[in-house]
């Protein structure tokens, strides 16, 4: 099943985590260590409440640098990550 | 002694739209908590900051946004100290 990352604006790599396996692309493209480093920040993330409520679990899960950023959304039991370039809402006002 | 890190977290709490804030030590120490932030969960913020840190060594640490429907946390380490900021949905 082909995921269309390419109409994600600013996508620079992907990959897309199952219980039977990955599919990558870009700069994510067959970085196995990346995607565990990935899995152990999710887990993580799944263990902090949100809110009052138990089963709020995250939508969007954002790791931000200067120029670049790791999008994570988890959806029908498959792990969704894109790396994108990340633009400042700053730079594009000036 | 924490009297400085008391009246900053205070003040961030304070702010419109904040919910609760959380600060610890690289090693998961609750150094303050506030608001929903509980110190439960300290260690798991300590983790997820340096994690996150981890992926791109080279680089200064990142900021980690966790959204949800009921809230979101951002999560931003510098040097030893990695904050937590709890902001209501909107």
């Amino acid at each position: 099943m082909a995921v269309p990352f390419d109409r994600i604006p600013d996508s620079l790599g992907y990959l897309v985590l199952t219980e039977d396996g990955a599919v990558s692309g870009g700069d994510l493209e067959n970085k196995e260590d990346v995607a565990n480093q990935f899995m152990n920040i999710i887990q993580t993330a799944l263990r902090i409440p949100l809110s009052s409520s138990k089963k709020d679990k995250f939508k969007k899960l954002s790791i931000v640098w200067d120029n670049f950023m790791y999008v994570i959304t988890i959806s029908a039991h498959k792990i969704y990550i894109c790396k994108r370039r990340f633009i400042p809402p700053d730079a594009a006002m000036a | 002694m924490e009297r400085n890190l008391e009246k900053h977290l205070d003040d961030t709490f304070r702010l419109p739209g904040i919910a609760g804030v959380i600060c610890t030590d690289e090693h998961g120490l609750c150094l303050g908590a506030k608001g929903v932030a509980t110190r439960e969960t300290s260690g798991h913020i300590a983790n997820i900051a340096e994690s996150a840190a981890r992926l791109n060594p080279n680089l200064p640490p990142p900021v980690i946004a966790i959204e949800s429907e009921g809230g979101s946390i951002l999560i931003k380490k510098e040097g030893t100290i990695t904050m937590g900021i709890y902001k209501s949905p909107n």
